[in-house]
């Protein structure tokens, strides 16, 4: 009841990429791991970096930064892999840096703007306000979607 | 969209499933009642699939499936009691029913309503019905047979009467209850009846039989006999009142013990009155049986010998759990998460052990991670067996098959199977059906001639098929062997040079032995002209081609005039291979161990250039040569590159596929382990080169490669470069 009286909420794990803060739904979040040995995959699609071992499950990893078409930048102690759910796969997200998971209520989060520092507004689900920065919500769907990574490897052909 | 009012989800999965088993069991009979005609054993099995399948649909409420099993039933009967032959229209109509009866099963299973229109063949079954009765009504005497049959009265009990007498102590009791018209689950409450009349004596029997009202049947009128040691027959008459539905209990002494079960005898079967007093309860059973099926002598034989079987697989039932099958398989994959853990755990173990060595705490370790070991492994081998099915589950389906076929052809030919009880992983047996099907078709299609043909040739006009499974090691063998014509090289030479797949030339060189396995090449068939049993050519190159990608293989032997075998291999669990693992700089990568033929040791001065291309000369035969690293992509600093230094070697490993030959150049063997394979997953989707991944013990993962793959990348290479 009180839940409902204040109104939804949401819970995020909130990560970090270049000067962004983004957000992902907690429920869509199986797992965050430290940077491990990744197992490269030849000839596998553009953003796909490689496999990892998760506990006997083998999991493709991207990079996020690749995907956004940010610069390379060095993994360091804070690089983590974000495991998240799509569809009946799991898929790593290799991040800058997890920073926090946040309780956030829902209304506080306004509709993308088109035109975002960096990102395709495609990609975006929503933006947090919050008192000190802005968190981008993510929409994992879109951002892992084969689609997606077709359209992509399209376009790079077509630079080609 | 079909839907079953009143039934849950649960309800409908375990009609499907004993719609499939009573399906298959009217097959094998249909089969064999055509082989063996008019064995009254196997018209008994057909009679009570059909029966089982009429009630089973009756109460999920699919009509159309309740009255076609409802008319076969009739049809049955008549042939059960003799009143028709077997004739083959009659066979054909049955099969016709069958067929079906399998649309309208998928109707279940689908809940789509596939539109068939059973009317048709109710309509014949119904004509055979009627052209029987009226032969049997112009004077025939089996028209007493018939209506004797519709009298359900007890021996000389008879008479309403009968059943009030008075009771003089313990004794044999029978006890007739009669259950309300309108109740719903009457089967439910006779054996709710049976279940107390069990708990105040013992019973010796009931009509219908105790197996009867667990199948199900409607039992509207249950008789039973119990031996009761009680003083009174009211509290027996208490208890069997407090049923609900129960609507008129009559129960009466009868003594002696004999002339109960003689009574019951008499009435069913008067020939059998005479016999002497039953002791054994399963005499009594089987005689009951007869009275259920009303049959003649022979007929009692054929009966007796079914019902234990039937008790038997009830009993097996209470043993055995259906689990989904995504449970297995999760728990296998837990299984191998354990094994490679446990690997993992050894390797820390003697690394602790190396540095301190002797100290009590290691010691215990050791003994501990022993003991896991052996559990774990226990446990793989416990959870292997669980996913092992029969190979009869894929083989049940070939007889019908191969009957329609046969006789679509104008061919005789007699399946002979053996092996049937080789058990195999579920997910073999789910691959290895398409292939034995392709096989058996050429083997009908091609293999065996049409029966004057196989007379002029000295041969007896019906051919046979023999499939057989055997295991050998961690392999499956399958084998379709046929007594047919055989496999001529000269003609498979002829047209393969027409359609183009190797020259002329080429096919003067090749052996017969070699002309013969073109017939696993694209595009190449020998069958005169296609036709829809086999032969448009595209047929055994799959075969191959798929079973490959399970790492197993197929060869064939075949000599002229006397028949071809085709000999399937599969491994025996598709989870886990044997492979070789070897690496390039820090990467591993594991290679099938069936695709690999031989090592060898090369160094700059045994390469040459053949056509552009790398090769060496491993025992004189030309192989091309890939470094794996290149294939892959790997820039691997730490990795030999090309063998710059003079007298540096690196290690070839020469593996093959059915294509051909590939020397794949590594830095380093690693050794040899089962391994698990485990796919990439939708997302990262098919890569070439690479069939799969896998675990290594130290956690790490490593790729699987692609055998067949990368020496396809070699032919066509070349193919490419010798048109240019």
């Amino acid at each position: 009841m009180e839940q409902a009286i204040a109104g939804a909420e949401m819970q995020l794990v909130v990560f970090e990429l270049g000067d962004e803060s983004y957000g992902v739904d907690i429920s869509r979040v199986q797992d965050i791991n430290r940077m491990q040995e990744i197992t490269e995959i030849p000839h596998a699609p553009e953003s796909v970096v490689g496999v990892i071992n998760l506990r006997g499950r083998v999991i493709p990893v991207i990079d996020l930064r690749k995907r956004f078409g940010l610069p390379e930048a060095p993994h360091t102690k804070d690089t983590r892999i974000v495991v998240v759910h799509l569809d009946d796969n799991l898929i790593g997200v290799i991040v800058d840096a997890v920073s926090q998971v946040l309780r956030i209520p829902a209304d506080i989060v306004e509709p993308p703007s088109p035109v975002l520092a960096g990102v395709d507004s495609r990609y975006l689900r929503g933006i947090a306000k919050l008192d000190e920065k802005l968190v981008i919500l993510l929409d994992l769907d879109f951002v892992l979607s084969r689609r997606e990574q077709e359209a992509i490897s399209e376009v790079l052909s077509e630079e080609v | 969209m079909l839907q079953f009012p009143g039934m849950t989800e649960d309800d409908i999965k375990v009609f499907l499933a004993e719609a499939d088993e009573q399906l298959q069991y009217l097959e094998d009979g249909l089969l064999d009642l055509e082989q063996s005609s008019e064995d009254p054993e196997v018209i008994a099995q057909i009679f009570r699939a059909a029966h089982t399948l009429k009630g089973s649909s009756a109460t999920l409420g699919h009509d159309k499936m309740a009255k076609l099993t409802h008319s076969m039933e009739s049809v049955l009967d008549l042939v059960r009691k003799s009143q028709m032959n077997v004739t083959p229209a009659l066979m054909d109509l049955m099969f016709e029913c069958l067929d079906m009866l399998r649309i309208l099963n998928r109707e279940i299973a689908t809940a789509q309503d596939s539109g068939a229109d059973i009317t048709e063949l109710d309509d014949r079954l119904l004509d055979v019905i009627v052209s029987v009765e009226r032969q049997a009504t112009s004077g025939d005497t089996m028209g007493g047979v018939a209506a004797g049959e519709n009298t359900p009265s007890i021996g000389g009990a008879s008479s309403e009467d009968a059943w009030e007498g008075q009771f003089t102590g313990s004794g044999d009791v029978h006890v007739k209850v009669r259950f309300a018209k309108t109740c719903p689950m009457p089967s439910v409450r006779a054996y709710q009846v049976i279940d107390r009349l069990s708990t105040l004596g013992v019973l010796v029997c009931s009509k219908p039989s105790v197996e009867r009202i667990e199948a199900g049947d409607d039992v509207f009128d249950l008789v039973a006999v119990v031996e009761y040691d009680g003083d009174a027959l009211e509290p027996l008459i208490e208890t069997i009142r407090s049923v609900t539905d129960v609507e008129d209990v009559r129960v009466l002494q009868v003594s002696p013990v004999g002339s109960t079960r003689a009574a019951i005898q008499a009435d069913a079967a008067p020939q059998a009155a005479d016999a002497a007093p039953a002791t054994a309860a399963e005499t009594v059973t089987a005689k009951l049986a007869v009275s259920r099926e009303g049959a003649t002598g022979g007929a009692a034989r054929t009966v007796a010998g079914a019902s234990p079987s039937r008790a038997a697989t009830a009993a097996a039932g209470t043993t055995t759990v259906r689990v989904d099958v995504a449970r297995l398989d999760a728990l296998s994959n837990l299984v191998a998460e354990l094994v490679i853990d446990r690997t993992h755990l050894a390797q820390l173990e003697s690394r602790l052990a190396e540095k301190h060595g002797g100290d009590e705490l290691v010691s215990e370790l050791n003994r501990t991670s022993t003991h896991i070991g052996r559990l774990t492994t226990e446990l793989q081998e416990a959870i292997n067996k669980a996913r092992m099915l029969p190979i009869d589950n894929v083989f049940k389906r070939f007889p019908r098959m191969v009957r329609d076929l046969a006789q679509k052809q104008g061919k005789e030919v007699e399946l002979i199977i053996h092996g049937e009880d080789t058990e195999l992983d579920r997910s073999v047996s789910e691959e290895i059906g398409d292939p034995l099907i392709h096989l058996l078709r050429n083997a009908i299609g091609h293999g065996i001639e049409p029966p004057e043909e196989r007379v002029r040739a000295g041969k007896p006009p019906r051919g046979v098929v023999r499939l057989s499974a055997f295991r050998q090691e961690n392999y499956i063998v399958v084998q379709v062997a046929d007594d047919g014509r055989g496999i001529d090289p000269e003609l498979v030479r002829a047209s393969a040079i027409r359609k183009g797949i190797i020259t002329e030339d080429a096919a003067a060189r090749l052996s017969d032995k070699d002309a013969i396995n073109l017939v696993f090449s694209s595009g190449l068939s020998t069958a005169a002209k296609a036709d829809d049993v086999s032969g448009r050519g595209v047929g055994m190159d799959i075969v191959r081609k798929n079973l490959e990608k399970l790492n197993g293989n197929i060869s064939v032997d075949t000599a002229l005039g006397r028949g071809s075998t085709f000999t399937v291999k599969l491994p025996l669990t598709l989870a886990i291979i044997r492979a070789l693992l070897v690496s390039l700089g820090q990467r591993m990568y594991a290679i099938p161990l069936n695709s690999v033929e031989e090592i060898t040791r090369v160094e700059k001065s045994d390469i040459s250039t053949v056509g552009g291309s790398e090769a060496i000369r491993p025992r004189g035969e030309v192989v091309p040569l890939l470094w794996l690293g290149e294939v892959f992509g790997v820039r691997d600093p730490g990795g030999s590159a090309h063998l710059s230094v003079p007298g540096q070697k690196v290690f070839a490993v020469i593996a093959s596929s059915h294509e051909g030959k590939v020397g794949l150049a590594v830095d380093r063997l690693v050794g040899e382990m089962e391994i698990v394979i485990k796919s990439l997953g939708t997302f990262v989707g098919n890569i070439s080169g690479v069939s799969g991944v896998t675990i290594l013990g130290d956690g790490r993962v490593a790729l699987i490669v692609d055998v067949p793959s990368l020496v396809r990348s070699v032919v066509d290479e070349r193919n490419a470069v010798s048109q240019c």
